[in-house]
């Protein structure tokens, strides 16, 4: 059970992000006061995203010109690209080749002109690189790589039985897998799509043979990959800089001063050890940042007894390693009660439930004019079909275009979305089942229209609207875990850090508590359904009686 | 007096009720017999207003039957289906009370109602808080004749409600309601199959074919001069060996 639930939610799409409403309130409060503008820094949902989105917090308010938000871990480049439209961030790191083929689609991203007047036209800027090329790359196991002769890309087109485990992001953009067959001419179909966190273990497991990867990933050497050379110049230069709302040199000089000086501060070996820090030394993105800011941070582990705790983690979490069972549980434990508990509980129960009311109160009139109307039948009921099937990541971009913000708003609304259609069809098809000669009798007994939908249809009905409402809870649970990828929170915050930091325990710690809420819904309905609906109607009595029938 | 004028059904090709002309008389009971689908239910449903008729009319004491009229028209009626038509959701006594509450009786009144229906109707008092579905048939039935007297309508309309029911439950029902319709001078307008069941109910009978009278009288009249070949065919099929019975 816990296992088919982990399985569903590590299938759902879901990212970790900060405590926005929290923050907003004391920012409201302390605003009210001080009047402080705001800065709002995004990033990605991977580890060097949100290092660097770190790296920009902490040096953006050392200058103290500004309140600083991070909005952490948004969902993938086209939500970050929705929310720095919409202002809901101001700033973030971003890399010139996918800012040159995947944002501005130029057609070639090495013309400075074009790419100026592109960015122009949107209102943004950017800052010269920040001092690594994090390119794509592809990457195989070593022992696999050498038995089979392949150190360049163009090796690969006389092995077409390889396995290809590539991220969705790298198969879907336009620098990515399509290009790259092309250029070339690669034998092998496109893949299925793995998670950046998951396909490393699957390569070393031999259950994957090639994998995209980054050039600044900390995986590279732990997993002992070799990085095969791009013979043919595919992918172009990605340098990490600066993208921001054009405006914030005169918005706010002095942080706009101190973080383009970040400019050539960070050569690749510095990246990866940064990255390093948090994926095997497994220490805090805002820890690993401070030490950065503070200059000492040149990218070294750090040393004495915090250099003892990380070695230790690291070790439990060295491929092939297996931890002792106690210690798994206590750092599990750990995880579960981390000082994040309540929050997530209560963004995730809000989440589920404010959106369940909406979807009800919604739902439940949907379905009863379906139920008496052929029409509304006709046109409602695939319309909230249809909205089913849009998947999570594109109805969540659409709507943070269109509430032009991120966070809570949009992720209630999609959820709100989600959760119709079990309430309006089960309402619909419970009022249809009412035998016509109970209806006649009611008509019959001189009840108005009114009286006998409270009286006798909803009340005949109630057990398979519940039942819907519950369906619609059940997955509310589940899909509110995508939630934290546009900042809403919730527990989908820990299975996607989890997921990024490749870190099992966490997103367990995320996961377990969103089973355990699913079981809890389940049980908070059957017991809704003894207190509201009549003993003869349960679904506990039908089955006794049908019971006693065979009996007899 | 229920009156009807060229009243008529049709569902789809098929003809439900050809264009009729009729007249109820004040408490007294009449049964409108015939085979299957030869109209008599779609009458009794036209009377109250379940089915919308494609032409015609139907009066009520004076009252055209429409949309305006019919919840006051249905307040006066009493409708009874096969099984008592009961809500499972609710007790026998929130089945028996719906009405009386829907109109915001005192309680007093309610109970004091209650009484005295499940009294006429002939139920056990402790049969009261039980569900439909744990009642006999005979019980139910009796709970679906309480309800339609709750509020003591002049009318009563009953559609094959007694069919469900073994022969000795429905015998003893079938004298049981004979008294009481007498008792309390209600018009009854009463549709069946069954011959034996209107020559014990009927003061009147309404022989229907095919969507339209045959033959209207006593059962005395059906028995001793049949209008038409089906009116003796009809009647032999359901008398068989036995000698014929008359009110």
């Amino acid at each position: 059970m816990i296992a088919l639930a982990l399985l569903a939610l590590s299938l759902s799409p879901a990212a970790p992000a900060a405590a926005t409403d929290e923050a907003t309130v004391v920012v409201d409060q302390a605003g009210a006061v001080a009047r402080r503008p705001v800065l709002t820094i995004g990033s990605k949902r991977f580890t060097e995203s949100y290092i660097l989105g770190e790296i920009l917090r902490q040096t953006a308010e050392a200058v103290g010109e500004a309140e600083v938000r991070h909005e952490q871990g948004l969902g993938n480049t086209g939500i970050v690209q929705a929310a720095l439209a919409s202002g809901s961030i101001d700033i973030y790191v971003e890399y010139t080749g996918t800012l040159a083929r995947e944002i501005l689609r130029l057609d070639d991203p090495s013309d400075a002109t074009a790419l100026a007047l592109a960015l122009q036209k949107r209102g943004l800027s950017t800052s010269r690189s920040l001092g690594f090329n994090n390119t794509y790359a592809l990457a195989m196991a070593q022992e696999q790589a050498t038995r089979l002769g392949i150190d360049r890309i163009s090796d690969l087109v006389a092995h077409p039985g390889l396995r290809f485990g590539l991220t969705q992001e790298f198969i879907g953009r336009a620098d990515g897998w399509r290009g790259l067959r092309a250029h070339y001419s690669l034998p092998f179909d496109t893949p299925r799509g793995v998670d950046h966190g998951l396909k490393f273990g699957a390569v070393t497991a031999g259950q994957l043979d090639v994998i995209d990867v980054y050039s600044t990933d900390a995986a590279i050497e732990r997993h002992r990959l070799r990085v095969l050379v791009d013979d043919r110049t595919y992918f172009p230069r990605y340098d990490a800089v600066l993208l921001y709302r054009a405006g914030l040199e005169q918005r706010l000089p002095r942080t706009h001063a101190a973080l383009v000086a970040l400019q050539g501060r960070l050569d690749e070996a510095t990246m990866r050890r940064l990255n390093a820090r948090a994926e095997i030394g497994g220490e805090r993105f805002g820890a690993i940042a401070a030490a950065f800011v503070a200059g000492t941070g040149s990218g070294d582990l750090p040393s004495d007894g915090a250099q003892q705790a990380v070695t230790d983690a690291a070790s439990e979490r060295a491929a092939g390693a297996q931890p002792s069972a106690g210690a798994a549980t206590r750092r599990l434990w750990h995880a579960l009660f981390d000082a994040d508990f309540l929050r997530l509980s209560s963004e995730h129960l809000v989440l589920v439930f404010a959106s369940l009311a909406l979807s009800a109160l919604v739902g439940i009139p949907l379905g009863i004019w379906c139920a008496g109307s052929a029409a509304a039948r006709r046109w409602v009921l695939p319309v909230v079909g249809l909205v089913q099937t849009i998947p999570s990541l594109a109805l969540l971009a659409f709507l943070i275009t269109l509430y032009a913000r991120i966070g809570m708003l949009p992720a209630l609304t999609a959820l709100f979305l989600y959760g119709l259609l079990p309430i309006v069809r089960n309402t619909c098809a419970g009022l249809e089942a009412i035998p016509q000669s109970l209806r006649d009798s009611a008509k019959a007994l001189g009840l108005p229209r009114w009286a006998r939908l409270l009286r006798i249809e909803l009340p005949l009905a109630l057990g398979a609207i519940l039942a819907g409402i519950q369906t619609s809870a059940v997955i509310n649970v589940g899909t509110a875990t995508i939630a934290a990828f546009i900042g809403a929170g919730g527990y989908g915050e820990r299975i996607v850090t989890g997921l990024a930091l490749n870190d099992g325990t966490l997103m367990l710690a995320g996961a377990l508590p969103a089973a355990v809420l699913a079981l809890l819904v389940q049980q908070l309905f059957t017991v809704l359904e003894h207190r509201l609906v009549a003993p003869p109607l349960r679904a506990s009595a039908r089955t006794r009686d049908s019971g006693a029938d065979a009996a007899l | 007096m229920i009156q009807t004028h060229n009243l008529s059904r049709t569902f789809g090709a098929r003809l439900g009720l050809a264009p009729l002309t009729l007249a109820f008389e004040r408490q007294r009971v009449t049964v409108l017999l015939g085979p299957s689908g030869c109209g008599k239910s779609t009458l009794l449903r036209l009377l109250i207003g379940l089915l919308q008729p494609d032409s015609g009319s139907v009066e009520i004491d004076g009252v055209r039957l429409g949309p305006d009229t019919v919840s006051a028209l249905r307040h006066r009626t009493g409708y009874v289906i096969q099984d008592g038509g009961l809500f499972p959701h609710l007790s026998a006594r929130d089945n028996i009370t719906l009405l009386a509450r829907h109109l915001h009786w005192e309680s007093d009144r309610i109970s004091e109602r209650l009484a005295s229906v499940t009294a006429l109707a002939g139920i056990d008092p402790r049969l009261l808080d039980q569900y439909p579905s744990t009642l006999s048939g005979g019980e139910r039935q009796r709970v679906g004749i309480a309800r339609a007297l709750l509020l003591d309508p002049p009318l009563l309309l009953c559609d094959e409600p007694l069919s469900a029911l073994d022969p000795i439950t429905r015998s003893g029902l079938q004298q049981e309601l004979r008294d009481l319709f007498d008792a309390l001078g209600k018009t009854v307008i009463w549709v069946t199959h069954d011959l034996h069941e209107a020559a014990m109910l009927a003061h009147d009978i309404v022989l229907m074919r095919d969507g339209g009278l045959v033959q209207r009288g006593s059962i005395t009249d059906l028995l001793d001069s049949p209008a038409d070949p089906f009116v003796t065919q009809f009647i032999r099929a359901q008398r068989g060996w036995l000698p014929g019975g008359g009110r």
